[in-house]
């Protein structure tokens, strides 16, 4: 299978503390790859090494077979798109300039759009259904249609490779399977490819396709959902005891936590 | 067309209207404002002298209207329009600095930089001697500023990185610092201290065509390169994690873009002293009107701050008994005029949240 991203023995510190510690991993294109792991094991900052955005003392990244060192800040825009689980909203732009917002790699040096990129932002306004709240600030909208607006943003990048970090965390379970199902089918209609992390174990398992289990800075344990989500691991990795249903009329494994 | 397209139609042409009518608004007063004052001179002879020079028949104009040529000439256009080019140099640093910052209280003298000329000027006044004796009082100041900025930019950096948080720390350091400085100067100064006070509260009674000259050329270079970055500032609002994964790099852009912005409040500080409140006010005000959007933003608050300062100043100099320091004019008038259209905003559930 295409390889998309491909990350070799990373290491990155700070002040002499390991945050990631020798991680190497390959993500092929079209998959849904999940990530967990207790708070500060380093997913935030891997994601953050992967999409460039910090640069690891050791070891490299490949996207798309370019060194992620060979490529500007633009064309790693154009490659990946990041939805983070809160955005600061200080300003009140409207839920269009937002949008508009998702084409930012792709301006000219007079930072015009072209009639393509109105085209885009149309359609993504109509999948989302946001055409109701295009000029509302989103200082004024709900946590949840603010998501929305910002899946918008990611969609209207338009990037092979789209990163999620706990991007549901604060959302109900309505919006968190409406935007959680809208990414899922990009990975299948359009071959686009998702790295995310995810709090919630069973959220993980039902739109992950690959699980990677992450703890002090390494991944632990690897592999396809109904492999590797079992309590053995999770419980290793969590030091939680958990039950973990499967095939009783569930489609992917649910696990519930119950007593440390 | 689409529906898309009738938005982005309809609000540029809301925008244009806006920039039309302030342009008609900040030339007129400039012109009205040339024509008040100690000798009162009809609006039809101002255009006619401004415009005669500016062909290049100054002679026949200076011939026609004697004393009236050189009042407005030499007097009142180079004040006038210098407090008009203050004004829209604070609004546009004040829009870059809260951009950057990501924090709707900063304004241009957040960093520190207002406070460090402060302490430059001062030393100047009470020293003038040794190094001071050949650098102008404004040229100190304008040293100083720098100065700071290149300490403040140092002071925040970790890793390569500069972020907001740390740059405000750093200024709210540097400001107490210089501030201690300022006021053991003043504390140690004796007679000179009237003049301390006096360069501090600013002034645009001695403005000449050569200073003029100078601020206009800074805040013209420095508004086109803030234009050009405002896109990036907007991506820059939601913070750093998202502009970089829409292909900005934060560092880079907040250093640009505070060494301008520091450079051209220095600037005005060095020429006409630390006028308050326009920079963090102006913004606000027409963030209200249009939006939050760095590129209309900034031509707004350019316009829209010229009006304000030149129309202060204009108070100041010609309808008041006794001339007041500018920099406590404009928050006499704009403290009323501000707390007015934020309670009225704020009651519309406006304004930013948190
Ligand atoms: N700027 C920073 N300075 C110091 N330590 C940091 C910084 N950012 C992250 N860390 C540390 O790195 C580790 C991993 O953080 P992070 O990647 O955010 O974890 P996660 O996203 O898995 O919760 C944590 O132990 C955290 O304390
Ligand atoms: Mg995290």
């Amino acid at each position: 299978m295409e390889k998309v991203i491909e990350a070799i023995e990373l290491e990155y510190f700070i002040e002499g503390n390991k945050i990631i510690d020798r991680i190497s991993i390959d993500v092929s294109k079209g998959r849904f790859y999940a990530v967990v792991g207790p708070n500060g094991s380093g997913k935030t900052t891997l994601l953050d090494i992967l999409s460039g955005s910090i640069k690891p003392q050791r070891g490299r990244v490949k996207l798309m077979d370019r060194d992620i060192r060979d490529m500007t800040r633009r064309d790693i825009a154009r490659k990946v798109a990041v939805l983070p689980q809160d955005t600061s909203v200080l300003f009140d732009f409207c839920v269009f300039d937002v949008l508009v917002m998702g084409r930012h790699p792709y301006r000219d040096a007079f930072g015009t759009l072209d009639i393509e990129d109105l085209r885009l932002v149309d359609s993504v306004i109509d999948e989302l259904g946001l055409g109701e709240l295009l000029n509302r600030p989103i200082t004024q909208i709900s946590g949840g249609e603010r998501q929305r607006c910002f899946l918008g943003r990611v969609i209207v990048q338009d990037t092979p490779i789209v990163f999620l970090d706990e991007a549901t965390s604060n959302l109900d379970p309505y919006y968190t399977h409406e935007i959680l199902g809208r990414i899922k089918r990009m990975t299948a209609r359009k071959g686009v490819t998702v790295v995310s992390v995810f709090h919630d174990l069973s959220l993980a398992s039902m739109y992950g396709d690959y699980v990677f289990f992450m703890k002090n800075g390494r991944i632990e344990y690897k592999g396809e959902v109904r492999e590797v989500m079992v309590p053995e691991i999770v419980e290793d990795v969590f030091s939680v005891k958990v039950k973990v249903i499967l095939d009783e009329g569930y489609p992917h494994p649910v696990i519930i936590p119950y007593g440390r | 067309m689409g529906r898309i397209e009738l938005l982005v139609v309809e609000r540029g042409r809301r925008f244009k209207l806006f920039v039309v009518l302030f342009v008609v608004l900040l030339v007129g007063s400039i012109v009205a404002y040339a024509g008040m004052g100690y000798m009162s001179i009809p609006i039809s002879s101002v255009g006619d002298i401004v415009f005669k020079t500016i062909v290049g028949r100054s002679d026949v104009a200076r011939h026609f209207y004697g004393k009236q040529w050189y009042i407005v000439m030499d007097v009142r256009l180079p004040r006038i329009l210098s407090s008009a080019v203050v004004g829209a140099s604070l609004s546009m640093c004040g829009v870059i600095f809260q951009g950057i910052l990501l924090n709707p209280l900063a304004d241009p003298y957040t960093l520190g930089i207002s406070a460090g000329a402060s302490f430059g000027a001062a030393v100047s006044i009470v020293f003038p001697f040794g190094v001071f004796a050949f650098f102008s009082t404004q040229l100190v100041a304008f040293l100083f500023a720098i100065l700071t900025l290149l300490f403040v930019m140092r002071m925040a950096t970790f890793r390569g990185v500069i972020s907001p948080t740390s740059l405000i720390l750093s200024g709210v350091i540097v400001t107490a610092f210089f501030s201690a400085g300022l006021s053991f100067t003043k504390y140690i100064a004796g007679e000179e201290v009237g003049s301390i006070i006096f360069w501090l509260m600013g002034s645009f009674s001695s403005m000449d065509w050569v200073s003029l000259l100078m601020l206009t050329v800074f805040a013209a270079v420095s508004g086109l390169i803030f234009y050009q970055y405002a896109e990036d500032i907007n991506v820059l609002s939601f913070g750093d994690r998202v502009a970089v994964s829409l292909g900005v790099n934060p560092t880079r852009l907040r250093t640009v873009l505070l060494v301008v912005a520091s450079v051209l409040t220095a600037a005005t500080v060095s020429v006409c002293g630390i006028i308050g409140f326009v920079g963090i006010i102006v913004p606000h005000l027409f963030r209200f009107l249009v939006g939050a959007d760095n590129r209309r933003l900034l031509v707004i608050s350019a316009l829209g701050g010229a009006i304000f300062l030149s129309t202060a100043d204009n108070v100041s100099r010609v309808w008041l008994p006794v001339e007041i320091p500018i920099g406590v004019l404009t928050a006499l008038i704009g403290g009323p005029f501000f707390a007015f259209v934020f309670r009225k905003r704020m009651k519309g559930g406006h304004l930013w949240k948190r």
